[in-house]
């Protein structure tokens, strides 16, 4: 088996692989798509061929699958490369894996212009400052390359985990309420998802895992709450793209039921946000009171109900408004200092 | 003109899929009708199908992703799991139906079942809201239960998942603001001690899905980490001998926990 030496692969499809493409792209087609690539041990050592071997038969995988992805018109691909429990692993096989991404990464950066060509933004999610310094470096370069490409997302995570990404998001807004940036009152659902290493991000609309496990393994638990969750039995090395077309085919038997519970969730949601910026609930933290008020003022001296209900509108809508402001300055600073830090990681490599 | 054809063809597939459902989804019901006399066996048999298991979860999640409940099988999954030795069980339904039915749904169907399962042995079922302290029992009684059978069941809903890890946020953003925190202390293992459903409870190890949906609707999405997700057979209430073939299936699954 030949290894591809490239991640924009040109694989022709068969004549019946694209009449089922085409069929099952009439209907509804999953805008993201997430894979727990399983399997590569396990393959390795059913084809008595070594670990490492069996992991760069994964990588061909992923670019034949990308492959299928854009034929298809997913627009975002989300892939689960390394955990941080990895690390755990024996120290050669760390090694083997880490000697694979280099390349790969830089293949990546070598394909600059078919990425361009293809429109195809490259970022990496995890807790890159576990890796080698080397790899640090050329993840911040493939990110930095591809941050205006606008037609297709890949997100690889590498050395990830979602419990370390979602409690990273809640440090970074709790560090923002310690600067001053934010209130505490200012703290939503919306805010908190917009900190994640997948900001910016649709939730993905499929998940597919393969190699038989029927877990999620620490990946994207905050985002896959109301996603279609595909397990097959195949190793990752053997993923076909009628595994894939079963994985959409499965996607669209489940999507009404899963837009209906993702549509009363969004309603419920919005409903709390906004409650969160009631006058009175503003601010739990600090000071509870708005200017004017006191606790000793009587409320049968103030105007009539109807007008108090007004002044309240109005309060709320322009506390509303400054919580908005003070959360877009917030995430405004908060990507300019992780952008500032990959082009600091960059300029010390050269 | 192809592309007509080829929106007919997937909508003739998916119709073929629904109706093959329905077909199975009949038989299915038609041979648990049949089958219903010799369902369960007695509680010495149960429990030593329980002793045998290769492994058995501490906390096993029961994820409800279908239309209706059958509040039959959530009072089976308690009582059986209660005699397996297992000591916490979730239920989960996104919009709070299991919630809202507990006393009037639940309850009476638990003591009957518990009735006809454990007679005279005493068995403890603490019915527990989210994160809230135990409330009074199946059987009467109040409390943990220090009997040889007694299990918590977590009554959960959507708030229970991602609201609960916002609400966490928003405490130690309190805190922060207040001064009785310093935002570089958050971590993983710190805020996962935070949040308030099923407290101080050990992660799910199993979530048995009932429903065919397959998507898990917000289930404890911070401790569903290393959860085995299996799906009970749908469209029919559950045997014993789907439970004890589901727990004998997460008995032979091996975590390699990364390594």
């Amino acid at each position: 088996m030949a290894v591809n030496m490239t991640w924009i692969s040109d694989k022709k499809l068969t004549w019946y692989e694209s009449v089922c493409m085409n069929v099952l792209k009439t209907g509804q087609v999953p805008r993201h798509v997430a894979f727990i690539m399983d399997g590569n041990r396990r393959y390795a050592k059913r084809n008595h061929i070594e670990k490492t071997e069996g992991h760069a038969r994964g990588f061909t995988k992923l670019s034949e699958t990308l492959k299928w992805c854009r034929d298809l018109g997913v627009t975002e691909v989300t892939v689960y490369a390394f955990s941080i429990e990895n690390f755990r692993r024996p120290q050669s096989e760390i090694d083997g894996i880490m000697n694979l991404a280099r390349e790969k990464f830089e293949l990546l950066l070598k394909e600059r212009d078919k990425l361009s060509e293809h429109g195809v933004c490259i970022r990496f999610i995890g807790d890159l400052s576990l890796l080698p310094a080397d790899i640090q470096r050329q993840t911040a370069e493939v990110m930095l390359m591809t941050r205006n490409n606008k037609a297709a997302r890949l997100n690889i995570a590498f050395s990830y985990t979602a419990r370390e990404e979602i409690s990273r998001a809640v440090r970074d807004v709790a560090a923002g309420v310690s600067d001053g940036h934010l209130w505490s009152s200012d703290v939503t659902e919306r805010l908190v998802e917009q900190c994640l290493y997948t900001r910016e991000s649709p939730r993905p609309d499929l998940l597919v895992r393969t190699s038989g496990e029927v877990r999620l393994s620490d990946f994207l638990l905050w985002q896959t709450t109301h996603t279609c969750i595909f397990f097959t039995e195949v190793l990752w090395p053997d993923f076909s793209i009628w595994h894939l077309f079963s994985a959409v085919f499965t996607y669209q038997r489940n999507y009404d039921v899963i837009q209906a519970a993702r549509a009363d969730r969004s309603l419920r949601r919005l409903q709390h946000s906004t409650d969160g910026l009631l006058p009175g609930t503003a601010r739990p933290s600090d000071s509870m009171t708005r200017p004017g008020d006191s606790a000793g003022e009587s409320l049968d001296s103030t105007d009539s109900d109807s007008e108090c209900a007004a002044d309240d509108r109005v309060d709320s809508a322009s506390q509303s408004a400054a919580a908005q402001k003070r959360v877009q300055s917030f995430l405004s600073h908060l990507d300019a200092a992780r952008w500032g830090r990959l082009e600091s990681l960059v300029a010390e490599g050269s | 003109m192809k592309q007509l054809l080829y929106s007919l063809l997937l909508k003739l597939l998916h119709l073929l899929f629904t109706c093959a459902e329905l077909v199975y989804g009949a038989v299915q019901r038609l041979m648990w009708q049949f089958s219903r006399v010799p369902v369960t066996p007695p509680l010495a048999d149960i429990c030593a199908n329980g002793r045998q298991l290769a492994k058995r979860p501490e906390h096993l999640g029961v994820i409800l992703v279908e239309k209706d409940i059958c509040w039959q099988t959530l009072a089976d999954i308690i009582l059986w799991s209660t005699a397996y030795g297992i000591h916490y069980v979730s239920l989960y339904d996104r919009s709070g139906r299991v919630r809202a039915g507990a006393e009037q749904q639940l309850r009476p169907h638990l003591e009957r079942r518990r009735r006809a399962l454990f007679g005279a042995v005493p068995c403890t079922v603490s019915l527990v809201e989210g994160g809230a302290e135990p409330g009074p029992t199946a059987n009467g009684h109040s409390g943990d239960g220090g009997g040889q059978y007694h299990v918590s069941v977590a009554l959960l809903w959507e708030p229970d998942g991602v609201g609960d890890m916002v609400a966490a946020a928003r405490r130690l953003c309190s805190e922060v603001a207040s001064g009785a925190r310093r935002a570089d202390s958050i971590d993983r293992h710190m805020f996962g001690e935070q949040l308030r459903a099923a407290a101080a409870w050990p992660d799910p190890a199993l979530a048995i899905k009932l429903g065919p949906v397959r998507a898990l609707l917000g289930y404890l999405p911070w401790q569903l980490r290393l959860t085995e997700v299996l799906d009970a057979p749908p469209r029919r209430p559950l045997l014993y001998r789907d439970f004890h073939r589901l727990l004998t299936a997460y008995g032979g699954i091996q975590q390699r926990m990364g390594t």
